[in-house]
Parts: C-alpha cells; sequence; structure tokens
C-alpha cells in the first residue's frame, strides 16, 4: 500500500515499483517497451547505406550527406553521432515529405535577385523587355529571410552538387575520399560562404540548412528515422517524451539533476494510447463542463486491474458520482501541494488519481 | 456565385481566445453566435502523442500553412518588401482555439501606466521626454477600468499566481508594482524550482522584488467560474508550441467554446476562410462577412447584425484593409488609422549563465517563471535615461528540449567534435535570463497591403515594415548590463550577456509572436480604430478585441490583455445590440 499521505508519483520511475501492471498515468502498460536499462550506446553501429532503403536521394547523395554529417556531429571518445543515429536516413525522409518540398512556405514569386528574363539573355531573340519585375534586381536583405527559388530539397540537390564541384575542383577527389581535416576544411568554408560554385543559394545557408537537420537526425523523436536506439537522447541524458500522460509534477522540485532510468520514444506512448482500446475516450480536462465526475488532469484514471473494468478513460465518464480527481487533495490545503494524486489506495497506489467511477 | 445564408445576431472571424469570449459571452446572453474558423478542430486527446519537438516546435504543426497565407516583411520604406517564406520570428497559428492552444500560458496585466503612457509621461518627463516620431498615446480606457475584465479573464482561465496588490494594499510576495486587484489569483503559483529559487534569492539579494510570474499553466486543479473543469500541470517541458494532453494549459478550447456550444445558441464553423467584411460605408455598418469553406471552396456571404473581428493581429487589420474599413494610415505624414503604431516585443537584453551544478531543465512549463518587475514600465526613474518604459525581467524554466537546446560558449564552434562535447557538457547547467522590453510605436513602423504578393486567393498580402529604433537598443543597453549582474549573482561560472542591439529586425530567428497593433483603440477617431469597447469608429457594429488594439506593446506577454479587452468588447456588443449605437462618444 502507497503511502496514503504521500502525494502519489505516476511517473516511470515509481510506476515501475508497482507489482504486477505498470500503471503511468494511470493506464496499464506492458513494461516490457520500456525498459532499456542494458543498453550500451558503444555497441551501436553506423548505419549501412542501401540504395533501395532511400526514399529521396540517390545513394551518392546519401554517401555525400552521411559523410558531412558524419563531420558536423562526429562519433569521438563522447560516443555515437550522426553515422549511428542514422542522421541521413533521417535527413531523406524529410526531403521526400511536405517539409523537403516545401509544401508549406510561401513559394509564390517574383524571387528577389531572381529576374526571369535573365536565363535567356544570351539567347539570339532576348525576352520581351518590357517584362517587368522591379525588383529582380535587388538583393534582398538578410533580415528578410529565405529567398532562395527553391525548396529544401531542391536546396540539397543543387548544393551537393556544388559541393562536389567544389571538392573536384580544391582537391580532386569526392568528398566522401577527403580525410577528416579536408573535410572539415570544407565544411568551414561552406559556413563561412566561400565556397565559389554556388549559385542561386548560398553556402551558408545551405551549410545552415544541413547543421539544422542533422540536428534534427540526431534528437528527434526515432519514428522520424534518425536518433536510432534513441542515442541522441542517452548522449544527452534526456528522456524523451515523459509518456503520453507523463508528469514530473512531483520530481521537478528536486535539487541536482537526475539521469532517467529509461529513455522513451512516442512509439512507447503509442502503445500505451493504444491500450485504451478501441472505444477508449481520453479527455483529462476536456472542457468537461462540470457535470460531475472527475476532471481533471490528473485523472487517468484505472490502475490496471480495478475499478473501470478496462475503461480506461482517463477522465472518466463524467457522468456524475464518484469521486474525482481533485476531492483527493484539495482538502489538505498546502501540504500536499495541490498534486493530482487522490489516491484511492485500493486500486495499486500507482494511478495518478482518484476514480470516476 | 456567394451563397446568402440566413443572417444571424453575431459571426466572429476566427474562434480564438478572443472569438471563444465573444462566442461564450454573446451566445449566453441569448443571441445567436456563428464562429467561423479557417482552421480545423483540435481537442486533448489529440494531444496524448504530443511530445514530438520535430512535429509542433520546427515543423509547426498548429500554425498557419504560409503557402496559403503570409505576410511580406521590409525593415524601411526604402527597401522592397520580400514574402516570409518559411518561419523565423514569429509564429501565428491557426485552427480552433488559436494561439490559446499553443501557448506557453504566460498571462499577465499591463501597468496602469501603460493605459496612460503619454499622460502620465508628460507629467512625469515632461512632452519633450517623447521624441517627435515616437507616436505614443493613452488608451481610452485606464487600468482602473479594466481591472474588472482582467479578473473575469483570470478566473475563468485559471491563471496560477501571487498578488502584489490587493486593493491598493501591497502585499509580501507577488509584483509590488502591479496595479491595484480586487482579489487575489484563483489559484496559488507554479512551483518554485531550484532554477527559479536561484533568480528569487540573486535578485533578492541585489534589492529587487522577485515574484513567481502568473501562468495560465494550472498550479492545481480548478473548476473555473463557467464551471469548467481543468488539470492540474505536470511540468513535463512541452507546452509552447504544443497542445496539453493533460487539460493543464488554459485555453479556448478546454474553457469557453465548450460553455458557448452548451448553450444551443453557438456554431462553430471550421475550414471557413474569411475574406472579406461586408462594408456599407454611407450606414457605417457592416452587414456581415464573406467566407470560403476551404474543404469545398464554395464562397457563402453570411449576414449579421454585429460582426467581432478576432482574428490574430495581422489578419484583423488585413481584413479591414481588404475591406476598406477606416482609413488606412500613411507613414509619410503620420495621417490615417488603420495599420498604424504596429509594435513587437524586444528580446534582445539577456545573459546566459554557465553553472558547475547540474538542473532538472528538461522538466518545465510553458509560464513556469520567476520574475522581477523593477525594470519594467515606468517602475524606475526615467530622468536620466534615453528611452522610455522598460520591460519585465524573468527566468522561465519551459523545459529544455534536445534539438533546440546545445548550449555553447560563445567562443566554441557550432559543429563538430569541440561543439559535440560543450554542449552535452552544458547540457543541464545552463541558465538563461532575458528582459521582455517593450516596443513603442513609431511614425514608420506600421502594417499595410503589399503591391506585388497575394495569397492562395489571390488578395494582396499584409506588408509590414518595421525596424528597431534608438529607443530599443538604449532600452537593451540600459537593462543588459542589469541582467549580467543578476547571473553572475546566480553564481553562474560563465556569464555571456547580451547588452546591446545590433542591427536591423530580422525576420529569421525566432524572437517572440507578440506582434501587436494596427487596429488601435482610443478616444479621438482621427488617432485610433476602436474605441474603449472595440468597437470601430466607422463601423459601429463592428468590434475589434486583440492586441491589435494595443496602442504600443509593454513589457508582458500580451494574452492577459487580450482576454479582458475581449471581455469588454462582448460587454460592448451586447450593450450595442441593445442601443444600436456608438457606445463612446469621440472626443
Amino acid at each position: 500500500m502507497p503511502d496514503q499521505d504521500k502525494p502519489i508519483d505516476f511517473t516511470r520511475r515509481d510506476a515501475m515499483k508497482v507489482g504486477g501492471g505498470v500503471v503511468a498515468g494511470g493506464l496499464a502498460i506492458d513494461p516490457e517497451g520500456w525498459f532499456t536499462d542494458d543498453f550500451d550506446v558503444d555497441q551501436m553501429q553506423e548505419v549501412e547505406l542501401e540504395p533501395e532503403g532511400l526514399q529521396y536521394f540517390t545513394i551518392e547523395q546519401a554517401e555525400l550527406v552521411h559523410a558531412m554529417t558524419a563531420r558536423i556531429y562526429p562519433s569521438d571518445e563522447n560516443g555515437p553521432g550522426a553515422p549511428e543515429a542514422g542522421v541521413v536516413y533521417f535527413i531523406d525522409r524529410q526531403l521526400n515529405d511536405a517539409w523537403g518540398r516545401g509544401d508549406r512556405w510561401y513559394m509564390q514569386g517574383p524571387f528577389a535577385g531572381v529576374d526571369p528574363t535573365a536565363p535567356f539573355a544570351g539567347d539570339a531573340e532576348p525576352a520581351e523587355p518590357d517584362v517587368e519585375i522591379s525588383f529582380a534586381n535587388q538583393e534582398p536583405s538578410a533580415t528578410q529571410g529565405w529567398q532562395y527559388p527553391m525548396s529544401p530539397a531542391e536546396a540539397y540537390d543543387y548544393s551537393l552538387d556544388y559541393v562536389e564541384e567544389y571538392c573536384q575542383n580544391e582537391f580532386g577527389s569526392s568528398f566522401v575520399d577527403l580525410d577528416p581535416g579536408q573535410q572539415d576544411a570544407v565544411l568551414e568554408a561552406l559556413e563561412s560562404g566561400e565556397v565559389d560554385t554556388f549559385r542561386g543559394i548560398t553556402p551558408d545557408a545551405f551549410f545552415l540548412l544541413l547543421r539544422q537537420n542533422t540536428l534534427e537526425g540526431m534528437f528527434a523523436d526515432p519514428m522520424y528515422g534518425g536518433n536510432r536506439e534513441m542515442v541522441g537522447w542517452r548522449l544527452k541524458n534526456f528522456p524523451g517524451t515523459p509518456g503520453a500522460l507523463g508528469s514530473y509534477r512531483q520530481i521537478i522540485d528536486e535539487e541536482g539533476y537526475s539521469a532517467p532510468d529509461e529513455f522513451r520514444s512516442i512509439a512507447d506512448d503509442v502503445d500505451q494510447v493504444a491500450d485504451l482500446g478501441p472505444s477508449g475516450s481520453v479527455d483529462p480536462a476536456g472542457g468537461n463542463v462540470s457535470d460531475g465526475g472527475n476532471a481533471s488532469g490528473g485523472n487517468a484514471s484505472g490502475s490496471g486491474d480495478n475499478a473501470t473494468g478496462g475503461d480506461a478513460t482517463a477522465s472518466g465518464s463524467g457522468d456524475g458520482g464518484g469521486g474525482n480527481a481533485s476531492d483527493g487533495n484539495t482538502s489538505d490545503g498546502g501540504g500536499s501541494d495541490g498534486n493530482v494524486a487522490g489516491d484511492d489506495g485500493s486500486s495499486g497506489g500507482a494511478n495518478s488519481a482518484g476514480h470516476s467511477h | 456565385m456567394a451563397q446568402q445564408l440566413d443572417p444571424v445576431d453575431v459571426v466572429t472571424v476566427g474562434v480564438g481566445w478572443t472569438g471563444g469570449i465573444v462566442g461564450k459571452e454573446l451566445s449566453e446572453a441569448g443571441y445567436q453566435v456563428v464562429g467561423l474558423e479557417r482552421g480545423g478542430e483540435v481537442s486533448t486527446e489529440d494531444f496524448l502523442t504530443v511530445h514530438d519537438e520535430l512535429g509542433y516546435a520546427l515543423r509547426y504543426k498548429l500554425m498557419q500553412d504560409l503557402s496559403k497565407e503570409t505576410i511580406t516583411f521590409r525593415n524601411n520604406v526604402d527597401q522592397t518588401a520580400l514574402p516570409m517564406r518559411r518561419y523565423g520570428a514569429f509564429l501565428p497559428g491557426t485552427g480552433v482555439g488559436g494561439a490559446g492552444v499553443h501557448w506557453n500560458g504566460q498571462t499577465w496585466r499591463f501597468l496602469p501606466y501603460d493605459f496612460q503612457i503619454r499622460s502620465l509621461t508628460r507629467e512625469r518627463y515632461g512632452a519633450e521626454a517623447i521624441p517627435e516620431n515616437m507616436q505614443l498615446q493613452d488608451w481610452g480606457i485606464t487600468y482602473e477600468e479594466l481591472e474588472p475584465y482582467y479578473d473575469t479573464f483570470e478566473y475563468m482561465a485559471g491563471i496560477s499566481g501571487e498578488a502584489g496588490n490587493l486593493e491598493g494594499e501591497t502585499q509580501d510576495a507577488g509584483n509590488p508594482y502591479e496595479g491595484a486587484r480586487a482579489r487575489d489569483y484563483p489559484l496559488p503559483p507554479m512551483q518554485t524550482t531550484p532554477p527559479l529559487q536561484r533568480f528569487m534569492d540573486a535578485t533578492s539579494n541585489l534589492g529587487y522584488n522577485p515574484f513567481m510570474a502568473p501562468s495560465a499553466n494550472l498550479s492545481e486543479e480548478y473548476t473555473n467560474s463557467d464551471g469548467v473543469e481543468l488539470g492540474a500541470c505536470q511540468y513535463c517541458g512541452f507546452c509552447e508550441r504544443f497542445g496539453c494532453e493533460w487539460g493543464a494549459k488554459s485555453s479556448p478550447i478546454l474553457t469557453v467554446l465548450p460553455v458557448a456550444q452548451q448553450t444551443g445558441n453557438y456554431e462553430l464553423r471550421t475550414h471557413s476562410n474569411v475574406v472579406e467584411l461586408m462594408y456599407d460605408e454611407n450606414a457605417s455598418r457592416v452587414t456581415g462577412v464573406r467566407y470560403v469553406d476551404e474543404q469545398t471552396g464554395q464562397v457563402y456571404e453570411q449576414p449579421a447584425r454585429s460582426v467581432a473581428l478576432t482574428a490574430y493581429v495581422l489578419n484583423n487589420v488585413r481584413l479591414l484593409l481588404l475591406s476598406g474599413i477606416g482609413e488606412p494610415y500613411d507613414p509619410e505624414t503620420g495621417e490615417g488609422v488603420v495599420g498604424k503604431n504596429y509594435c513587437y516585443q524586444n528580446f534582445q537584453a539577456s545573459a546566459t549563465g554557465y553553472f558547475d551544478e547540474q538542473f532538472k531543465l528538461y522538466m518545465g512549463a510553458g509560464a513556469l517563471g520567476a520574475s522581477i518587475d523593477d525594470y519594467n514600465g515606468d517602475n524606475f526613474d526615467h530622468s536620466n535615461l534615453d528611452f522610455l518604459h522598460g520591460g519585465n525581467v524573468a527566468l522561465n524554466q519551459t523545459g529544455d528540449r534536445p534539438i533546440v537546446n546545445n548550449p555553447v560558449q560563445e567562443d566554441a564552434p557550432s559543429w563538430g567534435s569541440e561543439f559535440k562535447a560543450r554542449s552535452l557538457e552544458n547540457n543541464h547547467s545552463t541558465l538563461s535570463i532575458a528582459a521582455q522590453g517593450a516596443v513603442l510605436p513609431f511614425q514608420r513602423n506600421y502594417l499595410d497591403l503589399d503591391p506585388t504578393y497575394t495569397d492562395q486567393y489571390g488578395n494582396p498580402l499584409l506588408r509590414m515594415t518595421f525596424d528597431w529604433r534608438e529607443q530599443d537598443r538604449n532600452l537593451v543597453e540600459h537593462i543588459g548590463p542589469q541582467l549580467e549582474e543578476i547571473m553572475r549573482e546566480m553564481g553562474a561560472s560563465t556569464v555571456e550577456a547580451s547588452t546591446s542591439l545590433e542591427g536591423s529586425f530580422d525576420i529569421v530567428p525566432y524572437q517572440s509572436t507578440h506582434n501587436t497593433g494596427g487596429a488601435i483603440m482610443g478616444s479621438d477617431p482621427s488617432q485610433s480604430v476602436v474605441n474603449s469597447y472595440l468597437q470601430c469608429w466607422d463601423a459601429e457594429n463592428l468590434f475589434i478585441p486583440g492586441a491589435s488594439a494595443f496602442p504600443h506593446n509593454s513589457g508582458y506577454n500580451p494574452t492577459g490583455t487580450v482576454g479582458a479587452l475581449a471581455y469588454r468588447a462582448a460587454e460592448g456588443m451586447q450593450r450595442y445590440l441593445g442601443d444600436q449605437q456608438m457606445l463612446v462618444s469621440p472626443v
């Protein structure tokens, strides 16, 4: 039995102490999915590049991006980096997605600094002189942001060619065959805008995109194809998601830093939500206009084996009666600091709140 | 052809905090209300798998689709404005609940000084203290007049905080500079975590007056003034740009909208993008709105007895301009009103401290913060200073998420092994404080329609012309060094401070979605778009609450004041629907 007076912590650590079913946020969970204590980051292998595994890149493009990101966030004495996290696969998928296509970017012309008649300037019949784009010859200000006439995917397509062209000019070799010092020199030249093979986009703009995407691929949820085995989060001791109805409420006021006991991704949360079953409605506060029942937030009712009988609605049915999440704790004033838990004692304790039935 | 719909009493253009509040108040009063929202619906359940930094924070799941509509931007009238093609400095939202879904929840009242800023500045420092091109205006309403509406908003939303001034009595805790409040906050403040305690101790040592910032992340469970039950914040660290799966961040979808819908008088229409207010200039009235059903392309005309323009700031102004309501502002002469006094927020004064200790910084909440107001408003003497106003100074523990949080000192590279080593080392031991600087209005910072670029329907985009002024630079130079001192007092082993504001306003890095002005309130129709009831001088049945009504932007987050103005507007609309006349005489 949990201490009745102690605010119930339904973070994973405490949840794991419960015998039998594990309850996080009141939802019954199979713990297998997120016990990862025995994981050893040093055993991680660099991802292999297979042409058939790519959605957007050619194999040559993928090898180049793989090599570049390996220098931006390298594998070194501080642990695995982009090669093990699969950053190249993350970028490959992003470029094949809405973001890569610039679907939610404003891509209508005219583009400043881009004269649509210019490509024909050398032709025998020049374009109509009265095509007037008043600011086609005006360079956009840096403060006006991205004004390149290309989506992120196109920016990669063009820029990777420019990088290879530059490496051939400077070293007579592909980037992927340069030694790490030479590769770093190329990246430094990109970052400082000194790669003269670029057209339409500046080398530093491409570098910023590549750097940002590298960090995204290191640390975004693994469902996006990078951060394999949550390696980025392990490097940082970042726990990942706190759970579909996770909480740090009982531990945020503790001094110091405590590393997470385990790491958790959205796939784990999805499993957790799936356990609600097809009829499970989750409505933690849900704008319930007070027609009784429960209430709020904390109340993810039902702990594993009792009470709600598998109806894992997080809010209870709101059909009147029953305890609610708030009445378990508001009566004792400041002592419990308004924690959400109103323990029902009988249920094994780790559920987050009182029952609504 | 547009399809004509049956008339209703009230239409709201947009369904966020302002549209939700107006919708609830008017439907409760028995009026038939239609809420038109260009985006779709979201619910608390949608956020059970919300802990996705990439999707929400960096791919902007809850934000407006810029391919359909954006703004254009330039720093000054000599430049050509170009489209904001991708997100940067600010993030207008979309969908039911608006920014009220993905906000942080920092919920302030502006200072009494703010509402009478021109009069009080002249009174204390003389007329010459206001530069000629600074269009400082009183708001046409005082703090005391607005106080009941603040109170209503706070008790509806369940704001957690600590009163600093109860009925004129300064309290031990709380903000001693705040205007008198009739009663305490409905909920106690958020938890004072170790980093926040450090800030409180340091600022206290330095003679300042620290307090816990007011929060719409609820410190405890709460049943609000409408009987709605809200959850308690779990400090999960996924707040700003995310929705809350606990129902513990107050939002329109949790509070006012369910109440409105329960009246039976409120109809929500999603994917309904208003493209024009139908204006009868001779009658000084709007007859209704024209909107496009984004799912079918069908155009509708919805007549209404009264219209509330409750979109985001930028769209409020744009729709006025597209509909020909009010005289567009002219930056050369300073004449005209629509688009005037566009302001923003100045976060450039900041200090970052690298500590030997580690903190649990991945935990947090959007409005989990400790503050001082000693450098805000006119809370300090400006006699020998070359700027007006100031900013709230805060340490906010909003949750350090791993993609964007890679703190390294200024001398570190931005990539490679050393970057990796140092960002990992600093990961749990870096704290930042910043001043939320007020931005005051200048003649050539304004909004109008762009001559070149158009939205998905071919209508002109809104054009923003904005740059920092000496006022902004001087503010940063004064407050920045104070922040550096505070961070040293907090015990950082290394402090790096931003104590100057160089260059022009840059739309690339995220700064703040606190755009304000353009349809400002006031007592003189030649100087303002709306009166103190947010009623449009040029269309008596049109009400325009929102931050578009701010004559200047204060040193706080805007939503508390936006909420108060929305209640004020809702009251005005009810009076108008009874009396059918202007509620305030112009002066």
